[in-house]
């Protein structure tokens, strides 16, 4: 059994790679098998991936709108996760049309939710040629835990008037979510006495994942 | 007789599906951001400016010439054929 998701946002600094990441360490730390498609030219999960983690997530970089499918394909068993580049391309559509969840990470701006739109179009018109749904989940990321902004309430409001699908989590703005990055490490490993927050950082990133793959 | 006229056939195994959505992304904006590969793309390169006596300048010149190197291709097979790098 695979499962293709995709994470995609049309602009820099969404969140994709940061929830690409912190998923796959949740899925991974749950003994489920994870490979990461590092499709963003910076190759941050490929970077991760040279640190220190025990955690057995395979990352495969250098992907290229040529060779996506084929790596998506000889995939097995286990979850897929594709870190998309912060761009429209047709490397994000080919992903697109092998995926089977899209996960469009958004901050609470207009700017960033524009392009989430640009997404769902795509998206929506890719499920006419392919023949089939392509499910999709539209998420906040990079909010405060503590305190929700208006712009926040009124663009989930719009979102829920256009019928789309928001989920209920959002990954939060957190420093233990950073230090995956420069730590080269997991959430499960990293060290409480350099980086603080890790039980909340870990709370907020299972409920996320447990939503996303649910 | 080969009657194609150069015409290059498309391959059976292409995506038609693959085409379609590259299709409609293209028009959503979502467009190949790959530049194609030059043939002869080297990587970062560096400059040598060297002066040579005039024999073993004439030598290299007839040395490119003869299996129709250019200079950058001619010093890297005599660096391969030295061992000094893998071809």
């Amino acid at each position: 059994m695979k499962q293709v998701i995709a994470f995609a946002a049309s602009k820099g600094g969404a969140g994709k790679s940061s929830t690409c990441q912190i998923v796959a360490e949740v899925l991974s730390h749950h003994g489920q098998v994870v490979t990461i498609l590092d499709g963003d030219p910076n190759e941050p999960q490929v970077r991760w991936r040279t640190g220190t983690s025990k955690l057995p997530i395979t990352v495969i970089g250098d992907i290229t709108e040529n060779n996506v499918v084929k790596h998506i394909n000889a995939v097995d068993e286990g979850y897929v996760l594709i870190d998309l580049e912060g761009v429209a391309s047709r490397l994000v559509a080919r992903a697109i049309a092998k995926a089977d969840l899209v996960v469009i990470p958004f901050q609470a701006s207009t700017l960033d939710a524009a392009e989430a739109g640009k997404t769902i179009n795509l998206i929506t018109e890719e499920e006419e040629i392919v023949e089939r749904k392509i499910p999709f989940k539209v998420m906040l990321s990079r909010t405060s835990p503590v305190i929700k902004t208006r712009l926040e309430t009124d663009l989930a409001a719009q979102l829920e008037r256009n019928g789309l699908p928001l989920m209920r989590n959002q990954l939060n703005e957190r420093a233990a979510f950073k230090s995956v990055f420069a730590y080269k490490t997991s959430l499960y490993e990293l060290d409480p006495e350099k980086v603080n927050g890790i039980p909340k950082a870990i709370e907020n990133a299972e409920a996320v994942t447990k939503e996303i793959v649910s | 007789m080969n009657d194609d006229f150069g015409i290059r056939k498309k391959p059976a195994d292409r995506d038609s599906t693959l085409e379609k959505v590259d299709r409609v992304a293209e028009k959503l904006g979502f467009a190949s951001r790959e530049g194609r590969k030059r043939r002869n793309a080297v990587g970062p390169t560096m400059p040598v400016n060297v002066k040579l006596p005039e024999d073993t300048y004439n030598a290299f010149l007839k040395f490119c010439d003869d299996n129709e190197l250019t200079y950058r291709k001619g010093i890297e097979k005599l660096l391969i054929k030295a061992g000094y790098i893998e071809e």
